[in-house]
């Protein structure tokens, strides 16, 4: 349900149908249920990276678009992994339409010392300013170097978590 | 907090009655307004397990709530450690008796050395068609691989007594 500006109602005006329709009927139900897009991921094999630059985690899978009526948007995620070599790291951020919404660590990261622990990573950002219209969310991430590992539900066994990627106009 | 009522169809000439503007736009909008939601701080005890099952970290942290028929963020921030070197501890939500993750739940901790606390954080938007409208009860849930798993409640010594919280929240 698409969101309309709400009119403005004049003295003597004839309240119609119609309009008790669009501005009260469809406008409450578009506030209830604002556009949201979610992936839930169920993958056969982990995600895994060794770029030292940010590049998307999954471009068709954590990708997400939504056409929004000009309201700020939610963008979460929770995932779990590792970096397997000692005393580096790894970092996330989001891109709105192609553009990173951080800076040069990301939104959060993980530094591990001993390259053998597994830690969660989960984030809610909002995102601010975005016009109306069609909007592609993507997570990315890169290393510090080392290699860096995304656990994706594959069922293995201990580390079958599933992360979720999520974006949700308020 | 006031309940949805799905908006109805106004048709030509129809009269507006008091109740029904006080039910489609006062109670819907007031609805909007203060959606449903429930939390629970970690502001007491310490909740420990060395259940290697999924089983709930407390009934205090079962959280019941009549929803609307939205999605639901459902959120955890805990401070948490296990007893034993490279110990997983690994977190699930439980949504009126399933769980929500898979066989390994939502958020995982595998540490080192032992008894370092973390703080671990999970954010999860629960689809809409898993919460209908009406009554449901989201649980905290968690299994250690060895050892003895601790979620600090506040009763550590001082600088360790980071307040941790369950909550959900219609959106």
């Amino acid at each position: 349900m698409t969101y309309v500006d709400p009119k403005t109602y004049t003295t003597g005006e004839v309240v119609s149908a119609a309009d008790m329709n669009t501005y009260q009927r469809d406008n409450i139900k578009a506030l209830k249920d604002p556009p949201t897009a979610s992936y839930l991921a169920n993958e056969t094999s982990d995600y895994t990276t060794l770029s030292t630059t940010f590049v998307d985690i999954d471009a068709a899978t954590l990708s997400l678009t939504i056409t929004t009526t000009g309201g700020d948007v939610l963008v979460g995620f929770v995932g779990n992994g590792r970096q397997l070599t000692a005393n580096q790291g790894i970092y996330y951020d989001v891109t709105i339409d192609g553009v990173r919404v951080a800076g040069d660590a990301g939104l959060t990261f993980f530094w591990d010392i001993v390259g053998i622990n597994i830690f969660p990573v989960s984030f809610v950002y909002l995102a601010t300013d975005l016009a109306a219209g069609e909007h592609t969310f993507r997570m990315q991430w890169k290393v510090s170097a080392g290699s860096a590992e995304l656990f994706a539900g594959t069922g293995s066994s201990t580390v079958d978590v599933h992360p979720q990627f999520w974006v949700k106009e308020l | 907090m006031t309940t949805w009522t799905t908006p109805k169809t106004w048709v030509a000439l129809e009269a507006l009655t008091a109740a029904e503007l006080n039910e489609q736009l006062r109670d819907n909008m007031n609805f909007l307004f203060d959606r449903p939601n429930k939390e629970y701080t970690f502001n007491t005890s310490d909740f420990t397990t060395t259940s290697s099952t999924f089983v709930d970290v407390s009934t205090l942290t079962n959280l019941t709530q009549t929803f609307g028929g939205n999605h639901v963020l459902c959120s955890a921030r805990l401070s948490c450690y296990g007893s034993l070197n490279n110990s997983n501890l690994w977190f699930d939500v439980d949504i009126d008796g399933t769980r929500i993750g898979g066989d390994d739940g939502i958020a995982q901790l595998k540490q080192s050395p032992a008894s370092t606390e973390h703080i671990v954080g999970f954010s999860v938007l629960v689809p809409s068609s898993l919460v209908a409208a009406g009554s449901h009860t989201f649980k905290l849930q968690w299994k250690v691989g060895a050892g003895t798993a601790t979620i600090i409640g506040g009763a550590g010594p001082p600088l360790r007594r980071s307040f941790g919280q369950f909550w959900v929240h219609e959106l």
